[in-house]
């Protein structure tokens, strides 16, 4: 019993080495929300994958949209604790719910500066600032008459705010 | 297990349903159609022209191709209720049935978000060239009428010939720079009191000199004059030659998306009374159609872009070989329609008036 017992006392006295995570964020202007999941690699190194989507400007319900983002974090102390500094790669989607084939890409790259407070030995909040860069791919479709419709898919520089709170294991 | 089969029919029955490719190309727009028949040169080139046409007098233009749905079966696919036609607000797809093809481009030009029904309907039926008849005793006040919601517009509070009478007017009286000042208000989404001092401001009149203007305008706003070619009654004396070709660009079609056909559209113009027999040599299958473009009373108004003889009472059919006298006033508006079932091979008629 006591042999059983003790890789578990040793596992649960490790940092945490997963996190799932709720985020809000302000591409400016617009709002949205996201979920993540972040894996330690290395003491300072993680690799972390998030699902975001931006809240429709008022009218354009019908063309929602999606953000896919792969980010590496390098942190200054270890993963999940204090500042870090994240580049990100990321794909963006907009479409029309009832012809899915009429959607907008775009393939954006950036970086997130921010910081992470443990608040509990599980659980963390966090805030950090980003900058993107969006590029259009493929054909232009029929939707998106203005770059404000499709909110999730704008091209050119977005400024991007976020407060986070995770859960760690 | 039978939730998951719920939700799977219900995507079934939205986004995964089948809808047609796009089949022409044009400049300004993709078509995809959901029939058979060959939609013909002319029917082609007038949606062409009219997204020029519109994007000139209105300065409107996007980038974003169009992409239009010409569909026979339900359009609940792409639309969000049933209907016979829209445009999605954010894109630039429209679907129609057919019959409301140019009003519906006309929204996707103008980038409608329908935020004033009243400004945005009245001014796609204007510049969709669609005729309109309404008497001083109809006429609402249409400054008030501008203040409506678009939730006003789906419980059927919105009266669209009201709606396009105002716009005809107003484009006829206070000419393009109105028409492309109330478009870029529809493009911002402005509020009812703004598009009321932007048409003060425009007519250089107050709220009050505009509806008395407005009382004084015609019952009558013509349509589409640029769809039919003209012709005088001494070119029916003459005698008028009329090629029915579905390549050709003075060829219409198809005339229902059921069956198919094409046809050519004639205007006659005359200042005099026309009386004569009317002469009809054509190949076999084609049929001439003569009839009024707009009731005397204002029941109803024929729609350039569906022309209907049977909307007329009075309307007179021939068929080739046949000949029939004829008694035209001028105050009429008088429409020959030379049409052919069968859009698949060319046809020629020859229209004579013997006086």
């Amino acid at each position: 019993m006591l042999l059983l017992a003790l890789p578990l006392l040793a596992l649960a006295s490790e940092p945490p080495r997963h996190e799932v995570s709720a985020h809000l964020t302000f591409p400016f202007p617009r709002w949205g929300a996201a979920v993540g999941f972040q894996r330690a690699v290395a003491r300072r190194l993680s690799l972390s994958a998030q699902l975001e989507t931006v809240v429709p400007t008022r009218g354009f319900l019908h063309l929602p949209g999606f953000e896919e983002i792969l980010g590496v974090g390098v942190w200054l102390r270890r993963v999940g604790v204090g500042p870090y500094l994240s580049p990100m790669v990321s794909l963006a989607q907009n479409f029309f719910y009832r012809l899915p084939d009429q959607s907008r890409h775009v393939a954006r790259l950036g970086g997130e500066l921010g910081w992470r407070i443990a608040i509990a030995k599980r659980l963390s909040v966090g805030a950090g600032l980003a900058g993107q860069w969006g590029w259009a791919l493929g054909q232009q479709s029929s939707i998106c008459t203005y770059d404000y419709q499709c909110a999730s898919t704008r091209p050119g520089g977005v400024v991007k705010g976020r407060v986070t709170m995770g859960v760690r294991w | 297990m039978k939730r998951f089969a719920l939700i799977l029919g219900m995507l079934g029955s939205t986004g995964c349903s089948e809808l047609p490719e796009v089949e022409y190309h044009r400049a300004g727009f993709d078509l995809a159609v959901e029939f058979d028949h060959p939609v013909c040169e002319g029917t082609l080139l007038g949606m062409e022209d009219r997204v020029q046409r519109v994007e000139r007098e209105t300065g409107m233009g996007h980038e974003t191709p169009m992409t239009i749905y010409w569909l026979t079966g339900e359009l609940e696919r792409i639309c969000p209720r049933p209907t016979s036609g829209c445009f999605i607000p954010g894109t630039q797809i429209v679907a129609s049935t057919g019959r409301s093809l140019h009003h519906e481009i006309v929204h996707a030009v103008l980038n409608t978000r329908g935020s004033n029904p009243f400004a945005e309907e009245g001014l796609a039926e204007a510049l969709s060239d669609v005729a309109v008849h309404q008497s001083v005793q109809e006429r609402r006040s249409p400054l008030r009428e501008l203040s409506q919601t678009p939730k006003d517009a789906r419980h059927g509070d919105l009266d669209y010939d009201q709606a396009a009478h105002f716009m005809h007017f107003v484009r006829t009286e206070s000419g393009e720079d109105t028409v492309a000042a109330l478009a870029a208000a529809i493009d911002r989404g402005d509020s009812p009191d703004r598009f009321v001092s932007l048409l003060e401001r425009q007519f250089a009149l107050s709220g009050e000199e505009i509806e008395r203007a407005y009382a004084k305008a015609p019952d009558f706003y013509a349509g589409g004059s640029s769809e039919a070619e003209s012709i005088t009654d001494f070119d029916l004396i003459v005698g008028t030659n009329v090629s029915l070709d579905c390549n050709h660009e003075a060829t219409f079609g198809p005339i229902s998306e059921e069956d198919g056909g094409m046809y050519h559209l004639l205007r006659i113009e005359s200042d005099e009374v026309i009386e004569g027999t009317l002469q009809l040599n054509a190949d076999p299958g084609v049929r001439v159609s003569l009839f009024r473009e707009v009731d005397p009373d204002g029941k109803w108004v024929q729609d350039w872009w569906r022309p209907d003889p049977g909307l007329d009472p009075i309307h007179l059919r021939l068929r080739h070989g046949a000949q029939a006298h004829i008694r035209l006033l001028p105050e009429s508006h008088w429409l020959l329609m030379v049409q052919a079932a069968d859009a698949t091979e060319a046809k020629g008629a020859y229209l004579r008036l013997v006086p």
